[in-house]
């Protein structure tokens, strides 16, 4: 199928008439550019009212149908009370028809509420001859002639919205519920199981009057037969939710992990901020030490300045002092004694007015007369200290200064140490490993519980299999032992058989295509991951639960650490994958559309899916925010051999949204 | 020569807020840094600066023996050590300040100038981190005395 051409009026953010002519010949690509709330996805929503009459899309879940208009509320406005009709035609061709099909709403806004109704729907076909049939209005047969060139059930894979599509690769059971449906709906096995279900139904029903109307051992086998028919399945619905649960618990445990292995990384950098701050305080410590001391020596080290002065008054001092010029205190005091005794030390007398008298008296007067005294020799003594321990001094400050500096480069480390450490360190990080860590304990708990419950059950599925077995040999030999032999036991019988023989291929078949699915999907993730992404995964796989795994290069499973770009591209590759095992090319045959596809893309991403998505659609229609579609992005379109349309969603003044082609050497402008 | 303490010893009034703020950035006291300005002057052999507009800072009791003793030694040597010339206290005190005055002239101008401040002509220092201050006036005698040195 390809889509021509969509004309819109007075629909959602369009006001009047306008619309837009995508590109068709292969490889192709139509690019439509605008910024949020211009009317991307309304455009989306145009094809989807347009085809099949929806108001609603999967993504409007959360909104209520009353809130979502159709209508242009701005001509709504303008109309002052008198209905608008809004339309939507849309162009498409498939099977080498060209169908036309216009749908049509009224909408009036009265008391500030807006009512709207459709207004007619319209089908017209051309065949490959070009003889136009006459128009279809009925809503019934026009559903039936759209449902043959775009089935239904597959629509909502037909948009690929890059915010929400992620999803598909959260392991929880609306994840598991959408991919099982997408298998069921693109391969078309709904009908085989309805097949299946309904042999059952109809083997229950054949054996239970079998059992009414026999005698005998035989309607007591066949209740047993139900019953443990009954019991395998039971068993098996049991261990499908221990498994989801267990699945649960182990990935709950793996994400704890996770977060107890950052926690963990976290504690090591306590401790070695813990081991840092000790430093700093005793590097601190003996800093403020040092600069006490440092802080005494300037005294000290001004003093050295005086070195010259110091030796010259020491060296004239110390002469004097040797030629007795500087008497010690003991000469004044014997002096002094001998004066008042008058006496000397040996004995003679010493009397005043002798000349021993006068002698001792001219050398007090000499004494005197030089001027020296004990504070002579004091100086004397301080000098000779002082000059001794200057060298000392000098070298001292020079150790203490290069210490302080020594510790100033290591504290100035120690800062940037802790600085750095600081930043990876995530305050009350031990109350949360102590509550992760009783998660875990608690998960394992689960883990143990669901593992032996699913044992338990696993042995059970055994017993009951091979009870199957013996029920059915026991059935054989009670009919030929009783020689019961009726059509009616026939029917049961081929009933039974059929369901069986339907239900290994039921099995067998899904089990294929999630192969297939799966084997598709990697061979497209390859082309689509970055480098870094093709190193660390390997394959994505379709699980017996209808969820994804991811499994990294040693095939173990990796979905737990993967990004969200990452999930965005698997997701991509499972849809793009289901779509080309249900169509058995490798081509994607309706239209893709998607909804901003690049947002959570790296540029490798981004450049791979640009390349990539053309070489497996017959036509590729990307919705883009301006954010996504930069130069970069546009330089990369260009380089590929795609045939390419570009529409802009310009703004206008009043609120509505106005749809301008861009020549393709004008795109770069545009996008500035 | 009796290490009178009773004597006023009087800076330079342009230099008061330098010796509060040393005195408060540094805990470096009055006689210390008065004694430092002497032997800057006298191992640069300034010219003794008298000073002009003098405020009382402190008693020269605070003075240490050994500042005293260097004191006495410098006017010695200036004297050919006669021990007259240190007989009075107050005049080697005189003599003093006029040469730490001089000294405290080429302090300021040889410290790093991101210790000075201006406000108002009033001087002053700036003193952020202690350690540092100490070290740089601690480089800048070493620096004195390596040049002694070498001219020796």
């Amino acid at each position: 199928m390809i889509l021509h051409k969509i004309v819109l009026e007075n629909f959602r953010q369009f006001k009047g008439k306008q619309e837009i002519v995508f590109a068709t010949e292969l490889p192709n690509i139509t690019i439509i550019y605008g910024e949020n709330g211009r009317g991307k996805t309304g455009l989306f929503r145009a094809l989807m009212f347009g085809l099949f009459d929806d108001r609603r899309l999967p993504q409007d879940d959360d909104i209520n149908t009353k809130d979502i208009n159709l209508v242009n509320t701005q001509a709504l406005e303008e109309s002052e009370g008198l209905p608008v009709i809004a339309s939507v035609t849309i162009v498409l061709s498939a099977n080498g028809e060209k169908y036309e099909v216009e749908r049509k709403l009224k909408a009036v806004k009265r008391n500030n509420q807006i009512a709207e109704q459709p207004y007619g729907v319209s089908l017209t076909i051309t065949d490959a001859q070009g003889n136009t049939k006459p128009p279809i209005n009925d809503p019934v047969e026009i559903g039936e002639y759209i449902g043959k060139v775009f089935d239904p059930k597959i629509k909502d894979y037909f948009l690929f919205d890059g915010e929400k599509i992620e999803r598909l690769t959260r392991a929880d059971s609306a994840q598991k519920r959408t991919v099982a449906q997408g298998i069921k709906n693109l391969l078309n096995i709904n009908d085989l199981e309805i097949a299946r279900r309904s042999m059952e139904i109809m083997r229950t029903s054949l054996n239970n009057q079998v059992g009414t109307r026999s005698q005998g051992n035989l309607p007591k086998v066949l209740r047993a037969i139900e019953d443990n028919a009954m019991a395998i399945e039971r068993n098996s619905h049991e261990r499908a939710t221990v498994r989801e649960n267990l699945d649960n618990a182990q990935l709950q445990k793996k994400k704890l992990d996770i977060e107890l292995d950052k926690i963990d990384a976290i504690k090591t950098v306590l401790e070695k901020r813990h081991e840092c701050m000790g430093q700093e305080t005793d590097i601190q410590e003996a800093q403020e030490r040092r600069i006490s001391v440092l802080g005494e020596k300037i005294s000290l080290t001004a003093q050295t300045l005086l070195k010259k002065q110091f030796q010259y008054v020491y060296s004239v001092l110390d002469n004097k002092k040797d030629a007795g010029e500087i008497p010690v205190q003991d000469k004044l005091e014997l002096i002094k004694k001998i004066i008042d005794e008058n006496r000397c030390i040996c004995g003679s007398c010493v009397k005043k007015g002798t000349p021993e008298y006068e002698a001792i008296l001219s050398w007090r007067a000499k004494i005197d007369a030089s001027g020296l005294s004990d504070e002579a020799l004091n100086v004397w003594r301080d000098l000779s200290t002082l000059i001794q321990i200057m060298p000392n001094t000098i070298e001292d400050v020079r150790r203490h200064l290069t210490d302080y500096e020594s510790d100033k480069k290591k504290l100035n480390e120690i800062h940037e140490k802790l600085k750095q450490l600081s930043e990876n360190i995530n305050e009350g990080a031990e109350e949360s490993a102590r509550k992760f860590n009783q998660l875990r304990e608690s998960c394992l708990e689960d883990i143990g519980k669901y593992k032996n419950n699913l044992t338990g059950l696993e042995a059970e599925a055994q017993r009951l299999s091979s009870e199957k077995d013996d029920l059915q040999k026991k059935k054989e030999r009670v009919i030929q032992e009783e020689g019961v032999k009726s059509e009616l036991v026939a029917a049961a019988n081929l009933a039974s058989d059929t369901f069986n023989a339907l239900d290994e291929i039921y099995q067998s078949f899904t089990e294929d295509m999630k192969k297939q699915i799966g084997d598709q999907a990697s061979k497209i993730m390859h082309h689509l991951l970055d480098k870094e992404g093709r190193y660390s995964l390997k394959r994505i796989v379709v699980k017996d639960d209808y969820s994804l795994q991811v499994n990294d290069h040693r095939d173990e499973p990796f979905l737990a650490n993967i990004s969200a770009g990452q999930r965005q591209i698997i997701s991509l590759c499972f849809i793009t994958a289901l779509a080309q095992v249900a169509n058995g090319t490798d081509r994607f045959e309706i239209p893709l559309f998607m909804d901003t596809p690049f947002g959570r893309l790296s540029f490798e991403h981004r450049n791979n899916l640009i390349r990539f998505v053309p070489q497996i659609c017959q036509q590729w229609i990307t919705m883009v925010t301006d954010t996504e579609l930069t130069e970069k992005e546009w330089d990369v379109y260009q380089t590929s051999t795609c045939k390419c349309m570009f529409y802009k969603l310009n703004s206008h003044k009043d609120g509505t949204t106005e749809i301008s082609c861009i020549p393709i050497e004008n795109v770069t402008q545009a996008i500035m | 020569m009796k290490m009178d303490g009773n004597i006023r010893v009087r800076i330079s009034k342009e230099y008061e807020q330098v010796y509060n703020s040393l005195s408060k950035g540094i805990g470096i006291d009055s006689h210390i840094l008065f004694f430092i300005c002497f032997c800057i002057a006298i191992s640069k052999e300034l010219t003794p600066n008298p000073i002009k507009s003098r405020i009382d800072r402190f008693w020269s009791k605070t003075f240490t023996p050994q500042e005293w003793t260097s004191m006495y030694s410098v006017i010695l040597a200036q004297n050919g050590v006669n021990l007259k010339s240190v007989e009075n206290d107050e005049d080697i005190v005189r003599q003093a300040e006029a040469l730490s005055n001089a000294g405290m002239t080429d302090l300021l101008q040889n410290i790093p100038s991101d210790y000075i401040r201006k406000n108002d002509d009033v001087l002053s220092f700036a003193i952020d981190d202690k350690g540092e201050a100490i070290k740089d006036m601690l480089f800048l005698l070493l620096e004195i005395y390596f040049n002694q040195e070498e001219q020796q």
